[in-house]
């Protein structure tokens, strides 16, 4: 196996992964888990190393604050970080209890601001060691929702730090290019008047604007990579999962733009390209493509694979995929701000706003052959929850394939029903077979 | 009854027949607004009606198909209000992201039962330059979208005529306030509630007329207050309080003195400043500083503190306690509530917080709730 990532894992570890997910899953996604410790373990560091650190929330992740040297956690990596590890619930309980967030708030919000109240009230002893984080020197939040702002605001003002907030206009009504580079144009700015000279004063040097390009130089070949391991999945059998890829962009979003995250995905390519060749799929007998909705569900993934899986099911792509720098290849490291804020409002608007994420799907349907759509309808994220009964029935409608939603958390254990999630799917896959066997008798 | 008072309950109760008698007086449209910081003015310049979208209170039903039911009532009210054709005399919506649910539930509802016209404007949430220069951007072009609808220009006269007329109006209401404040149970709390609400569904210059007429009248009134301790009403942003849950509270022995609600103080806090150029003054009071809204960013030294701000209005008001109603999944006022709470007990100020949801029936727990905290704080 090609080391360029610098990890390796052997094969007893892959096989134990495999078992675990019941799935096939691509030998380069076990490597994900060494690269996310690695990156902890540099944020764990930081202050030893006389770094300063940043906590980020939302977009456009780490990558302007590692520009400048400044280890960051990001928070769509800490969650699921302490949810796929399962140190979440205690952390979440000690939220209700200690912190007095009620139980519906967002998860994310509660996560983090407990473990902010843990570090200012002298109470770090009740989070476990490997997942204590340095605390920030500054928070950085670009606002996607009015969650992220406000989980930012917990934990700027728990801490005392400075916060700088990138107001974003998703565009989900916007109908002229004019208006998406206006939207992209007021990003720039914000990022140029108001994060890069607090970055600057945080870190008390100018800003390392070569870095950046060079980042983001990495960061589209990344992308761009990417992009083509979706194409391979339209095979059928699909390679690998939309799980696989939802794990694997824990580097995309905490080692954005560096050398070894384009070589985990190369790497990840190549995998890709001789399963392909080979009619190697990931899962044995591939009877079920799934349309996947909702974020990656880190509380959840194992239970869902080891229910569909076996029985030939894949939930193989959906729009949060698309979350993550699509339009790539709009990025320009000789322009990295404006370009990074042009490929971000083009890839939101297409996915956020739902007649725009309706048609979206729909094209996913279509291209990648989909059986039916399994929706995850979060009970404390309530960004995408308005307008999946809409996908469902222009699905059934377009295509007649049928869909299931489903209430749960993408991190709170409290709000999933998994012996409810297992009848449903299991029930969900039957009613594919009894379509099938109605329509083409 | 006093006759304006009587006027404006009566809006209030049946803001459907005030609209609609409206239009067909004046044979003008009708634009809603989403709550809570929409810049009416600009609609008011054009000689549309601008009415701030409130939540009809009636069971949900057809709006179900389109949004969980773990998203606020206001939200679900409010799809399932347009979905059923409930709103069909407005001509118009104008929506901007006062939170996620609720710009989500907005785009819903263009979708499926879409109004002539329905924009969304994008008032920025944070307090930069580049945001005011794009909310700038934003009011302005939401301006010729009027213009263009209605074929008639805004000038910049009949703008800056239009905020002095609503700073009249915040005025009054800020004056009548002060009136509870000084003479408390001159009014009840829904009733302070409903007149909130008549100056969001009413042609400014009518409910002037009817504050104004109410005003001198209850200054000859004395003081009627018969409870036993002065609360704080604070919270339930977007849509107006459930009338029966307030007189729940004066029922329980408590004397509402001063709130921070929507469909309340909120509404009518901060003159639009008229030396300056009307749609930039209008920005301003977008942008304001206080009271701290909880749905915008509050970077700490540009906003109020949120607990801060509830500290002074106790102070100012006297009153012995706060009484938080949260609106069942606001995600807003979910995630400050503990920080608010913990502002309010360190400066030893007692609370209470309620979830108030849209179905609820059984009032009975809520009462117990209020006596017993009524109660506790009477004997301090």
């Amino acid at each position: 196996m090609s080391v360029a990532t610098g990890i390796k894992v052997s094969s007893e570890e892959i096989e134990a992964k495999r078992a675990r997910a019941g799935a096939n899953i691509p030998a380069t996604t076990v490597k994900m888990g060494k690269m996310v410790d690695s990156y902890w373990d540099e944020i764990r560091r930081a202050p030893q190393e006389g770094k300063k650190v940043a906590w980020q929330v939302g977009w456009p992740g780490t990558i302007l604050t590692y520009a400048a040297g400044m280890p960051t956690l990001m928070h769509a990596a800490y969650a699921p970080y302490c949810t796929s590890r399962r140190e979440e619930g205690p952390l979440l309980q000690l939220a209700n209890e200690d912190y007095g967030f009620l139980p519906d708030t967002c998860s994310y919000i509660r996560l983090h601001g407990e473990v902010a109240r843990l570090w200012e009230t002298g109470q770090l002893e009740k989070i476990r060691p490997e997942y204590r984080m340095p605390k920030p020197d500054l928070v950085v939040c670009g606002r996607a929702c009015t969650e992220h702002s406000t989980l930012a605001e917990v934990v700027a003002r728990t801490f005392k730090v400075p916060l700088v907030v990138i107001d974003q206009h998703e565009g989900g009504e916007f109908t002229t290019e004019a208006d998406f580079l206006r939207s992209a144009q007021y990003l720039a700015r914000q990022i140029k008047e108001d994060v890069i000279p607090v970055i600057e004063q945080i870190t008390g040097r100018p800003y390392d604007w070569a870095k950046l390009g060079e980042m983001i130089a990495f960061l589209k070949e990344t992308a761009l990579l990417r992009d083509q391991i979706l194409e391979l999945m339209k095979n059928r059998p699909s390679p690998c999962s939309m799980f696989d890829l939802g794990i694997s962009i824990g580097s995309l979003i905490t080692q954005i733009g560096r050398p070894e995250t384009a070589a985990y995905y190369r790497e990840f390519l190549a995998e890709m390209k001789e399963r392909v060749a080979n009619g190697i799929g990931v899962v044995p007998e591939e009877r079920y493509r799934f349309y996947w909705d909702g974020y990656s569900t880190w509380s959840m993934l194992g239970a869902v694979m080891r229910t569909v899986a076996p029985r030939g099911g894949i939930p193989l792509i959906g729009r949060y995929l698309s979350a993550f720098w699509r339009f790539s290849e709009l990025l320009d490291p000789n322009d990295p701000i404006y370009s990074m804020c042009y490929c971000m409002v083009k890839g939101s608007s297409h996915i956020n706003q739902h007649t725009r994420a309706k048609a979206h799907i729909m094209d996913l349907i279509e291209g990648w052959k989909l059986d039916g759509l399994i929706m995850t309808s979060f009970v404390t994220c309530r960004m995408w929850n308005i307008g999946q009964n809409d996908f469902a029935e222009e699905a059934e409608r377009r295509f007649g394939i049928p869909s299931l939603i489903f209430p749960c958390d993408m991190v709170d254990r409290a709000h999933i029903n998994f012996a409810n999630l297992e009848t449903r799917l299991q029930a969900f896959m039957e009613m594919i077979d009894a379509r099938r066997a109605r329509f083409h008798a | 009854m006093n006759e304006a008072l009587a006027q404006m309950l009566q809006v209030s109760a049946d803001p459907r027949k005030y609209i609609v008698d409206w239009k067909n007086k004046n044979n003008k449209k009708v634009i809603g607004l989403l709550p809570m910081a929409l810049p009416q003015e600009i609609v008011h310049a054009s000689g549309m009606l601008p009415v701030v979208f409130w939540s009809s209170g009636v069971p949900i039903t057809e709006g179900n198909r389109y949004t969980p039911t773990y998203h606020c009532g206001f939200s679900r009210s409010f799809i399932d209000d347009q979905v059923r054709g409930a709103f069909d005399f407005f001509d118009g919506m104008v929506f901007y992201e006062t939170c996620l649910v609720a710009r989500a539930a907005c785009f819903a509802a263009t979708i499926h039962h879409p109004l002539p016209y329905h924009r969304y404007v994008h008032l920025a949430s944070t307090n930069t330059l580049a945001a005011r220069d794009y909310t700038l951007s934003a009011l302005q072009d939401f301006k010729t979208s009027l213009e263009e609808l209605d074929g008639q220009k805004i000038t910049s006269d009949s703008l800056k005529q239009s905020i002095m007329v609503y700073n009249e109006n915040r005025r009054l209401l800020e004056k009548l306030y002060q009136l509870r404040r000084r003479k408390r149970g001159t009014l009840k709390a829904r009733e302070m509630v409903a007149i909130v609400h008549s100056s969001m569904i009413m042609r400014k210059e009518e409910h002037n007329e009817l504050l104004g007429a109410l005003l001198r009248e209850l200054e000859t009134t004395k003081a009627t207050a018969r409870g036993r301790a002065k609360v704080v009403l604070s919270g339930h942003f977007c849509h107006q309080p459930r009338p029966d849950v307030l007189d729940l509270v004066e029922a329980a022995g408590g004397i509402v003195v001063d709130d921070d609600l929507y469909y309340g103080s909120r509404y009518f806090a901060n003159q639009v400043d008229t030396t300056k150029e009307p749609l930039l003054a209008l920005v301003d009071r977008a942008m304001q500083v206080t009271p701290p809204d909880p749905t915008r960013v509050n970077e700490k030294g540009k906003r109020e503190d949120w607990g801060e701000y509830l500290i002074n209005i106790v102070n100012r008001s006297k009153a012995q306690g706060v009484i938080h109603l949260i609106t069942k999944f606001c995600p807003p006022h979910q995630v400050w509530w503990p920080d608010t709470k913990r502002a309010l007990n360190a400066a030893g100020i007692p609370d209470l917080m309620l979830e108030i949801e849209y179905e609820s029936a059984n009032l009975a727990p809520l009462r117990t709730r209020f006596e017993t905290f009524i109660e506790t704080i009477a004997s301090r």
